[in-house]
């Protein structure tokens, strides 16, 4: 939206500066961004005498603006410099001065200065040195924005407090956001501490070697203290249950302890508890230490016998190998009889394919699905088993646009060109953590290989380890001598216990899900056997999805909604040697599923048939994704002051792989073949059937969110009006649930809120949202 | 579960407890309160009150105990344990939502104070039937007298 100050802004330094050596005028649409504050600061420079002008705060223009000394208030060696910072200012969203009157310092200046200056944390009088005349003259934020928090912001505040008048250090962003900026803050502070001569931001050897005399641990105070806990607080949550977080304080305590462990458990590094050289590393930098002993590798080179034998000795248990190089001779290719070799001597192997990939040009829909197609190939050829993932590399540090406009078309073509080849094998990324992060939420990347030792990367700094990381690649070694072999070169990469076990055999064409198919069936043989022994109502495949569900959906909020299960039945299965499975691999993704719950939900629809008005809803819902939707609109509510916007909640945290959230990827999944499966049965399948025809190798799983939005809701409109009936229709059940997840967490009430002012069009923005986040899974299918 | 999510919950139950209890002071000024048909009203103000309070304990395991246990909570959930114990989370009485063998997600003022309330009830049940037969038994005798 335009601003009417930063049109003026625009204007004034446009046609003031327009004829200047080197000025680039920025548009003049009233809205901040680069261009704009670029041309304050050209403007900048000409005012100060520097010629050609360039579109950045250097050196020379700091210290050409330090010998003006401070400006303040009455300031008026230079008016148009202070009309230049009055911009500024109105730039960042503070009144500056009267409009109009830009050019005098007056007592409105002097209280935005002071305004700011409390913002960014440093205090102070209001006047302005090069230090903040730079910050004035960027794009950094003092306040939270979204999607920031005040405890980040509170730290960002800390850093800029103490640390802003040292001559390495500058005024940090205070948006309350995570970044590579306050990482490189953080590391300048922590070299202060340290005593690093000439603090630079880097993670160096003078560093390194001053953090390992460095152990805290419980008891321990001061200010490392608080530069540990701050990088404890940015690298959080720690994704293991609803996800673990810190708190940024100058002692460490017990409650640091525990998130420490859980912290060091999730980067697979020793579970000390304690801050120490290693735990440090892994918090500061994407390699942690480099130097740790690790069970994972890949290499561009041929592993022969001796090489295989080499690795095992020296305790690698895995390594990663290219499927695929233009010039098949060459040896980053796997080999004929390569992967055998690799297998026979003890290890695991895993799969990578990359083209080049160090060019954003290379990042597109028909190149990745290209790739998708050959790598299917490949990988068929070599009999590398189903549901393995590979993993397409993106090998170089890509920017935000980049990912955005390139990376993710291209992992979309990756992901369609698998999936029209029966979904054989699954996609993982590799790449830079925000590149992994991205992959995985937008195109769900089933595991990710962070190129970790790329630690300069702006991918890597200011980003959390992936949730799903598999592999992390941490240290490079250059011509290995191996007896019988030439040498080699390897990377060492961490290898995270119960993630990728990799090519373990080849040749075997099983689903994943098998053993999930195999249950169901012999379980549904079982059912028709009890049926013709003893007397029930229920349909052999009720029998089956009742005792799926029996231990964890048969409580007495599941016996109100959609009747108990058959007890005599579980009795008679449990006889039999029968269990449930909890969770099993699905063929599609790779990832766990909750059979559980899908069977739940199946049982819940097949009680209930959908209502024939797609619009409408019903307790059929509830048991699925009606349920789901709300318990999610509480966590957004309770999370209101983060997500103002329901869509934004949405996007951020609705059905995301490794994205800590009630309404998670798994749940959604599950939430639409447990639908599908009803459907089929209400159609005349049994059970066995159509789990089988839904999980078996090219089965209709590869369709599941094209037909359970064709078949549920069948367009946009019904599907969002179905959501806000499911979070507004008046019965007795619906308000029993919305009690149960809604109020008694403490979250506004649905039709409260949308009888409150902006409130319709607040719970619009949510349900909106969940369209749009099933509309993206089916355009990805 | 939110203090200010049970405060909310409970307070439809609050407001026709307090209606009906104001509507027998005013019925019953200057008569006492010891009449069979304010006893039963009160035994139904007890009961209303039991109900509301065993819902609040059965909601929370959600639909989804495990994601109650580990999303809302934070606290492990033991498959195993669950394994051999999870009818005790599905009756109706005493309630349970047990995330392990140390955790209860069900509070545990809910079980006695649904007890309390209960007892309540069949107390004032007990003295307004007392009370009717005594009410009917004097009244036969001022009859026949």
């Amino acid at each position: 939206m335009a601003d009417a100050q930063v049109l003026r802004a625009q204007k004034w330094v446009n046609s003031k500066y327009g004829s200047v050596s080197g000025y680039v005028a920025c548009p003049e649409n009233g809205s901040v961004g680069w261009g704009t504050v670029n041309s304050l600061v050209m403007g900048l420079q000409h005012e100060l005498g520097i010629s050609p002008v360039v579109a950045s705060f250097g050196p020379t223009t700091s210290t050409k603006f330090e010998a003006l000394g401070e400006i303040g208030f009455e300031w008026d060696k230079n008016r148009n410099i202070v009309a230049i910072l009055q911009f500024g200012l109105w730039c960042k969203g503070y009144w500056a001065v009267e409009p109009e009157s830009e050019g005098w310092f007056t007592g409105v200046t002097r209280d935005a200065v002071e305004k700011l200056r409390s913002n960014m944390g440093i205090g102070g009088p209001g006047v302005i040195n090069a230090k903040i005349a730079k910050a004035i003259l960027n794009m950094d934020a003092y306040v939270v924005v979204a999607g920031g928090t005040d405890k980040i912001r509170g730290i960002q505040q800390w850093l800029n407090q103490n640390y802003w008048t040292k001559s390495a250090a500058s005024i940090g962003p205070c948006d309350g956001i995570y970044s590579r900026d306050v990482q490189k803050a953080l590391m300048i502070a922590l070299q202060y501490e340290l005593g690093i001569s000439a603090p630079n931001g880097n993670f160096g050897p003078g560093t390194q070697a001053a953090l390992r005399n460095v152990t805290l641990s419980e008891g321990s105070s001061g200010t490392l203290v608080s530069l540990f806990t701050a990088a404890c607080v940015f690298n959080e949550p720690v994704p293991i249950g609803d996800g673990v977080r810190t708190t940024f304080k100058s002692t460490f305590d017990a409650k640091t302890t525990e998130y420490v462990k859980l912290f060091q458990e999730f980067s697979y590094i020793s579970q000390t508890g304690k801050g120490d050289y290693t735990t440090w590393a892994q918090l500061l930098v994407s390699m942690g230490d480099p130097d740790r002993k690790v069970t994972g590798s890949d290499t561009r080179y041929v592993i022969s016998g001796a090489r295989a034998k080499w690795l095992y000795d020296n305790g690698y248990r895995i390594v990663g190998r290219y499927l695929y190089h233009p010039d098949p001779s060459y040896e980053k290719q796997i080999q004929p009889g390569e992967l055998e070799t690799i297998l026979a001597s003890g290890l695991a192997a895993f799969p990578i394919f990359q083209v080049h990939g160090r060019n954003v040009s290379e990042y597109n829909y028909p190149t990745g699905y290209q790739h998708g197609l050959k790598a299917h190939e490949m990988a068929e050829g070599f009999g590398i088993n189903r549901g393995t993932t590979i993993y397409f590399a993106v090998d170089y540090d890509t920017t935000q646009e980049e990912i955005d406009a390139n990376v993710i078309p291209y992992f979309h073509g990756v992901a369609s060109a698998l999936a029209a080849q029966g979904k054989k094998y699954v996609h993982g990324v590799y790449g830079s953590r925000n590149v992994c992060i991205n992959v995985t939420n937008k195109t769900y990347a089933r595991y990710s290989f962070v190129s970790g030792m790329s630690w300069g990367f702006s991918g890597n700094l200011g980003f959390p380890l992936p949730a799903n990381w598999s592999f992390n690649q941490i240290k490079e070694t250059g011509g290995i001598a191996i007896p019988g072999s030439d040498p080699i070169d390897l990377d060492n990469d961490a290898w995270r216990p119960k993630s990728d076990p990799g090519i373990t055999s080849l040749n075997r064409d099983a689903s994943p899900a098998s053993n999930f198919i195999t249950l169901i069936s012999n379980l549904y043989n079982a059912a028709v056997d009890y049926k013709a022994s003893h007397s029930s109502d229920r349909t052999a495949s009720k029998l089956v999805m009742e005792f799926m569900r029996h231990k964890s959906y048969g409580g007495v909020q599941w016996k109100a909604l959609i009747g108990d299960y058959d007890h005599d039945f579980v009795s008679y299965a449990n006889g039999r040697g029968f269990d449930i499975l909890p969770e099993f691999t699905d063929p599609v993704t790779g990832y766990r599923i909750g059979a559980e719950h899908m069977l739940a939900t199946a049982d819940g629809h097949y009680v209930v048939d959908q209502p024939s008005n797609a619009m409408s809803v019903n307790v059929g819902d509830i048991t699925g994704w009606g349920g789901d939707l709300m318990t999610f609109y509480t966590d957004w509510r309770n999370s209101e002051e983060k997500y103002a916007s329901g869509k934004a909640f949405c996007d951020a945290k609705l059905a995301k792989p490794g994205v800590s959230s009630s309404f998670g990827f798994a749940d959604l999944i599950e939430d639409a073949d447990g639908y599908l499966i009803a459907r089929a049965v209400r159609g005349g399948k049994d059970i066995a059937t159509a789990v089988r025809e839904r999980y078996s190798n090219g089965g209709t799983a590869l369709k599941r969110f094209s037909d359970y939005f064709a078949q549920r809701w069948g367009s946009a409109g019904n599907c969002k009006q179905a959501a806000w009936n499911v979070l507004t229709k008046e019965d007795p059940i619906f308000d029993l649930a919305r009690g149960y997840f809604i109020t008694l967490d403490g979250a506004m009430y649905p039709a409260v809120m949308i009888n409150a002012p902006g409130g319709s069009d607040k719970l619009d923005s949510f349900v909106q949202g969940f369209t749009d986040a099933l509309l993206a899974r089916v355009g990805a299918e | 579960m939110s203090f200010t999510g049970v405060v909310l919950l409970w307070m439809p139950t609050a407001v026709v407890s307090a209606v009906i209890v104001l509507l027998l002071r005013r019925g019953r000024r200057g008569r006492g309160f010891l009449r069979p048909s304010t006893l039963v009203a009160l035994c139904c103000v007890a009961l209303l009150n039991a109900a509301t309070c065993w819902f609040i304990g059965l909601s929370q395991a959600g639909l989804d105990l495990r994601e109650a246990c580990e999303y809302d909570h934070g606290v492990r959930f033991d498959d195993k344990w669950n394994d051999a114990h999870y009818a005790e989370s599905q009756q109706f009485f005493p309630l349970h939502a047990r995330c392990n063998a140390d955790v209860d997600l069900v509070p545990a003022w809910i079980n006695p104070t649904i007890i309390a309330l209960v007892l309540l009830a069949a107390a004032l049940l007990g003295a307004a039937l007392f009370l009717a037969v005594r009410t009917f038994t004097e009244g036969r005798k001022k009859t026949h007298a």
